[in-house]
């Protein structure tokens, strides 16, 4: 687990980048945090590092959007859904599980089990109106790799 | 009878064009592109290969899963498009069962493995007992784990087949136990084709055809259970 706190949009925007640098296909991303805490500011960050020239907007009411970076982005918001069945309506499990691509699922704590191995919890936490706590855990060999990475690009 | 064959229930797409005992062409494609951007496409390519016009089919035979949702939805909605457009018959086959004919040989045990996500396969076993097709293990959703033993606790010659096989192999050192080979072993419009040929004495009803969602019928009953 590693924990950075970011006192503007612009440095929660660099933890992002960050994340984008290192992160491999095949890992998913989980986004957990209240309205306003920044996981679709940080969505769209990590989308521009990771080459996705067109627009990024929370999946809201169409539950999924797919761009093309250097790798496929598969982004989820999983706010609207309340069952596992509707998980598999959207083919959830095949592009989440995708090896070749990188998953970012907005309120993935509703489904947090029905993520796949390699995934990495990133919370937000709103300390104060610019202030956020954004904590970052990994599951999985690939996912526990981008922690450590993460860890010593602190030192 | 010209059949018009689709397979997009994996990664593979595969698209083929056949008469009762001759492959005309086909064009197979194990790549990241999406069947959305490639199926109609290659159908055109593919009646062009085969020098034949969409007039002369007579048929769409469609690979109906179990296997990937978005997949099956897209061959699916293509088959009956093109069926029911061309007043023409429309064959539903099922994937596993498909791979079988890849090796239609006695004496053989047969797994076809496909991956149904979550760690977890789609499988069936199955024998040629006098040149006809026999299941020997129903169709379910086991883990990977789960679909070695099952391989290894028979004391039979048996071929892995599917997307899965290579997985479900490692660790097996067995000479009764062979992973098929790469160009006999995944899903293919040929094998459609060949099991329409072969099975489907009826035609489909275009409107009430449907994928085989085994993996997700399951997770219904277990949440029916949980939420009764």
């Amino acid at each position: 687990m590693i924990s950075f706190t970011t006192n503007s949009e612009e440095e929660t925007e660099h933890i992002a980048e960050l994340v984008g640098k290192h992160i491999k296909e095949g890992t998913a991303l989980a986004l957990m945090g209240d309205l306003g805490a920044g996981k679709t500011l940080f969505t769209k960050r990590l989308a521009k590092t990771l080459g996705v020239k067109s627009e990024v907007t929370s999946p809201t009411f169409n539950l999924m959007n797919i761009y093309d970076g250097i790798c496929p982005i598969y982004h989820f918001d999983l706010y609207r859904l309340n069952n596992v069945l509707e998980l598999y309506d959207i083919d959830f499990y095949e592009y989440a599980e995708s090896d070749e691509g990188i998953s970012v699922v907005e309120w993935a704590d509703k489904f947090r089990e029905e993520l796949p191995v390699n995934t990495v919890d990133v919370n937000f936490e709103v300390l104060n109106e610019k202030s956020r706590k954004i904590s970052l855990s990994g599951t999985g060999e690939i996912a526990e790799a981008l922690i450590e990475i993460l860890k010593k690009g602190m030192d | 009878m010209l059949v018009l064959a689709l397979e997009t229930s994996s990664k593979v797409s595969s698209v083929a064009v056949a008469e009762e005992n001759r492959l005309l062409a086909e064009i197979t494609s194990e790549s990241r592109l999406t069947h959305s951007k490639t199926l109609v496409a290659h159908v055109e390519k593919v009646l062009a290969l085969a020098n034949k016009d969409k007039s002369e089919l007579a048929a769409v035979a469609v690979s109906l899963g179990p296997g990937s949702f978005t997949g099956l939805r897209i061959g699916l909605a293509a088959a009956k498009g093109i069926a029911y457009a061309l007043n023409i018959k429309i064959y539903g086959v099922p994937t596993l069962q498909s791979l079988a004919y890849h090796f239609a040989v006695p004496n053989l045990r047969i797994v076809s493995l496909m991956d149904a996500q979550k760690g977890m396969v789609y499988r069936e076993h199955y024998k040629f007992n006098d040149g006809k097709l026999q299941i020997v293990e129903p169709l379910s959703v086991v883990s990977l784990e789960e679909a070695r033993q099952e391989i290894l606790s028979n004391d039979e010659n048996a071929v892995l087949l599917g997307e899965k096989a290579e997985k479900a192999y490692e660790g097996i050192d067995s000479n009764k136990i062979i992973l098929a080979p790469f160009y006999a072993r995944m899903p293919r419009g040929a094998l459609i084709a060949k099991y329409a040929f072969i099975h489907c004495e009826n035609e489909d009803n275009i409107m009430a055809l449907e994928p085989l969602y085994v993996r997700r019928s399951e997770a219904e009953k277990l949440w029916e259970k949980r939420h009764g």
